[in-house]
């Protein structure tokens, strides 16, 4: 308490020159109480906002996002589009074949100084030498197009890897997009067109997306033009056409990749009540069924979770099949999907099956991918043709669980020997699913 | 203490009347008399307080089971981590270390009292760390182990251990994986204050600016809005996993899975010097997803090199410890340098730079 006394004020009774106002007569406990609070307040607010930390990052950050935002396989720019149908032009695919990969690509030849006898190829996407400028390359285009059909369709063929689905409604996006890659070889222009008409029917019955793209659009990621003589490596481009599918609808809920060895036979299947929803798949999921059938050592989870499941499978009698298979499109679905079209699987030697023999390797040495995994009977989705009647055949009988039946969503026939046969069941089943 | 209680004055006789003892009451509360004792006045601070502890007695003594419950419960929530009990205080660490110690576990030679030494600084330095910003600590033990035995694929341990990890500490965020040879120069420095909380600015997502290997610099797919959940550094030799930080997310979850896969292995085995970490390279340089969510600080920011690592790029400013850096990283030194020199000499120096003005001595 020393020097108190110096502090105290020294007129104390003297009254000032002016009378005090009346709202002073506050004005002591104000300074002695309410100062008090002010400031644990300013304190308490300090400590729970932090302003600042929050001031030093105003301060200092630089300008937030300056990185390039994504873009599509091969390609810097999108091309936006209000038709949730998109697929190429498939009626012209009669000149996709005419002018031939070497025309579709840009390939160039490059010998390594090292190796010199090895003959080693470069395949770039035409849209490589795309103007920078959108809008030059756009008149660009729109000159070529009116100068020839070939350059039409062959700028086409280009442009459509950008495609990406803006709607103008935000509200009506579709929740599933069916995905399909097409061989403009295997079958002619009259029959990609028919299988094309026959998902859109499906879609817009249901009120879903169609994505189609052609295999051979993806020559680049194989950086060969002789990729689809190999038919199980050409299996890998339905992942990347799923990939670019997940691109082109990126708020879209699940993905059905769907080959095009096969048709939707009932279009009245809802997706969602039928497969998607986890009322629906919990009783369908097979729990504790060998990855590789019939008894292979690995098996899904017995008490995996419905809602978990980011792709939902079929296996045929001996292996996994990708011709048929659904992908939930979100950020762990994104991720599955890009690991699983690893380069590094793509180049190793011992998964004779392509993409079907590295998925069945990766739920087999990945516990995290495999629980998030769901296989279901064949017949759910991937439905296979079958020459012998089976509709009298009681339950539990070889073969009913995957052979295709009346009634059934799909049915495939990806086990056609060649392309004659294959147009052959296209043909028979198309006309089936029209009479109906 | 019962207040309707009649007080008697010694010198009078019997009972009061309530008149008088209103009188004596006045008297009482006169001031001349206020230097004598007087009855404690109803509602006065004392009174409550000795009441308050009555009440209190009372109920102890009338429920000394209930008591003895509560005080169980109390102590075995305030003092120890066993299950079903909510605990309250002990809330779990933002960030945990994770620190890979014993490496080798004197399997293939006999670990010497140097060895035994840099084990006790780098873990004594990584605890008195911990402590002061409140974070956690787990020690793991690097053993050689049999299912890790061929050529490099040991270095996987480090995936495994962080997967432990996580089990381990399921409400933490952040993993901070140290490797045994580093040694934290300016503990005063809490993560959160030197990148944490400002991830965003203190990274670099894309490979434009500092690229020692070459990756390609864009793939297709790639989307840089999302969260940073790794942190790691590149050296002039590429990625330096050192001294990373790992995010819990799904993101991260599937990146330990698939991080070690036999297919890729048996095809790069004999290319991959490193393991893991050119392993993360090779997913880094092809995979969009891992892209995504990984961000880079530059090396000095949690792990600069002493003199000796990175001779080749000797005069790169970018590499080497310089007073004031966070944490150094002695890596390679068990590769002909002297690991236990090289310890002990950052070990005299951050204590030489911490030392207070007022010491003299």
């Amino acid at each position: 308490m020393l020097g108190t006394n110096k502090f105290r004020p020294k007129f104390k009774g003297q009254k000032g020159i002016l009378p005090l106002s009346s709202s002073f007569n506050r004005i002591d406990n104000f300074k002695r109480y309410r100062s008090g609070i002010i400031i644990i307040g300013l304190l308490i607010l300090w400590f729970l906002f932090d302003p600042y930390t929050n001031i030093r990052i105003r301060l200092y950050s630089k300008s937030a996002f300056t990185l390039p935002p994504a873009h599509p396989l091969t390609s810097k720019n999108v091309i936006p589009t209000n038709s949730k149908y998109i697929y190429p032009a498939v009626e012209k695919s009669n000149l996709l074949v005419q002018l031939g990969l070497n025309k579709l690509f840009k390939v160039t030849d490059i010998r390594d100084a090292k190796a010199p006898d090895v003959e080693q190829i470069v395949v770039k996407s035409l849209n490589y030498f795309d103007d920078v400028n959108e809008a030059v390359q756009k008149a660009k285009e729109e000159e070529e197009n009116a100068s020839s059909e070939l350059e039409k369709v062959k700028n086409n063929f280009k442009n459509h890897d950008k495609v990406v689905y803006t709607p103008k409604d935000k509200n009506k996006y579709p929740e599933v997009v069916i995905v399909t890659a097409l061989d403009f070889e295997k079958y002619s222009n009259g029959d990609l067109v028919n299988l094309v008409q026959n998902r859109i029917d499906y879609a817009f019955q249901q009120d879903y997306g169609l994505y189609v793209r052609y295999y051979q659009e993806f020559a680049p990621v194989f950086n060969s033009v002789k990729f689809m003589k190999k038919s199980e490596e050409a299996k890998w481009a339905r992942i990347f056409a799923l990939r670019a599918a997940m691109f082109a609808f990126p708020k879209a809920k699940w993905f059905w990749y769907l080959d095009q060895d096969s048709l939707i036979m009932n279009p009245t299947i809802n997706l969602k009540q039928y497969l998607l929803s986890p009322e629906a798949l919990s009783p369908v999921m097979l729990r504790e069924k060998s990855i590789i059938p019939p008894d292979g050592l690995i098996k899904t989870y017995k008490n995996s979770n419905a809602e978990d499941m980011r792709i939902i499978i079929t296996q045929s009698d001996s292996k996994l099949e990708t011709y048929s298979f659904l992908v939930k499109n979100d950020y762990l679905g994104k991720c599955i999907i890009e690991s699983w079209s690893n380069h590094l699987f793509r180049s190793y030697g011992n998964f004779p099956f392509g993409p079907d023999s590295a998925l069945t390797h990766a739920l087999q040495w990945h516990p995290y991918i495999l629980s998030k995994t769901a296989i279901v009977p064949a017949r759910t989705i991937a439905a296979q043709q079958t020459d012998v009647d089976i509709s009298d055949v009681t339950n539990g009988q070889q073969g009913d669980h995957i052979h295709y039946n009346k009634g059934d969503l799909v049915v495939s026939w990806s086990d056609c020997q060649d392309t004659a046969q294959c147009q052959q069941s296209l043909k028979k089943y198309f006309d089936l699913s029209k009479s109906k | 203490m019962s207040t309707n209680r009649a007080f008697r004055v010694p010198q009078s006789k019997g009972g009061l009347t309530p008149e008088e003892a209103g009188d004596w009451e006045k008297n009482l509360s006169h001031d001349e008399y206020s230097k004598s004792y007087k009855p404690a006045r109803k509602g006065s601070l004392q009174s409550s307080v000795r009441r308050a502890l009555q009440i209190g007695q009372d109920l102890i003594l009338k429920n000394k089971k209930m008591l003895l419950g509560v005080m169980t419960l109390l102590f075995l929530s305030l003092f120890t981590t066993v299950p079903i009990v909510p605990h309250f205080g002990s809330s779990d660490p933002k960030v945990v270390i994770v620190l890979a110690a014993n490496e080798g576990g004197g399997v293939l030679k006999w670990k010497g009292p140097q060895e035994w030494s840099i084990e006790r600084s780098s873990i004594a330095n990584k605890k008195h760390y911990a402590k002061l910003h409140g974070y956690g600590l787990t020690i793991k033990d690097m053993t050689t182990k049999k299912r890790y035995s061929h050529e490099w694929r040991e270095s996987w341990e480090k995936a495994d251990m962080l997967k432990q990890t996580m089990r381990q500490f399921p409400n933490t965020e952040w993993f901070w994986w140290l490797d045994l040879h580093t040694y934290i120069m300016e503990p005063q420095i809490s993560l959160e204050r030197h990148f944490l909380n400002n991830l965003d600015n203190e990274t670099y997502r894309s490979l434009e600016t500092f690229n020692p290997l070459g990756l390609p610099t864009d793939l297709p797919y790639i989307d840089y809005k999302m969260p940073i959940d790794m942190i790691i550094t590149q050296d002039c030799g590429g990625f330096n996993l050192g001294s990373f930080l790992i995010r819990r997310s799904e993101w991260s979850e599937l990146l330990l899975d698939i991080w070690w896969d036999p297919s890729m292995y048996e095809q790069k085995h004999m290319i991959w010097e490193h393991g893991e970490q050119d392993a993360l390279e090779e997913l880094y340089s092809s995979q969009p997803w891992i892209r995504e969510r990984v961000g880079f600080l530059p090396l000095r920011k949690i792990n600069a090199f002493p003199v000796g690592a990175c001779s080749e790029s000797s005069d790169d400013d970018r590499y080497f410890y310089k007073p004031n850096d966070f944490v150094v990283n002695m890596a390679g030194c068990q590769w002909g340098r002297d690991c236990w020199g090289e310890m002990e000499h950052f070990k005299a120096f951050a204590k030489k730079l911490h030392k207070p003005w007022w010491k003299f001595w």
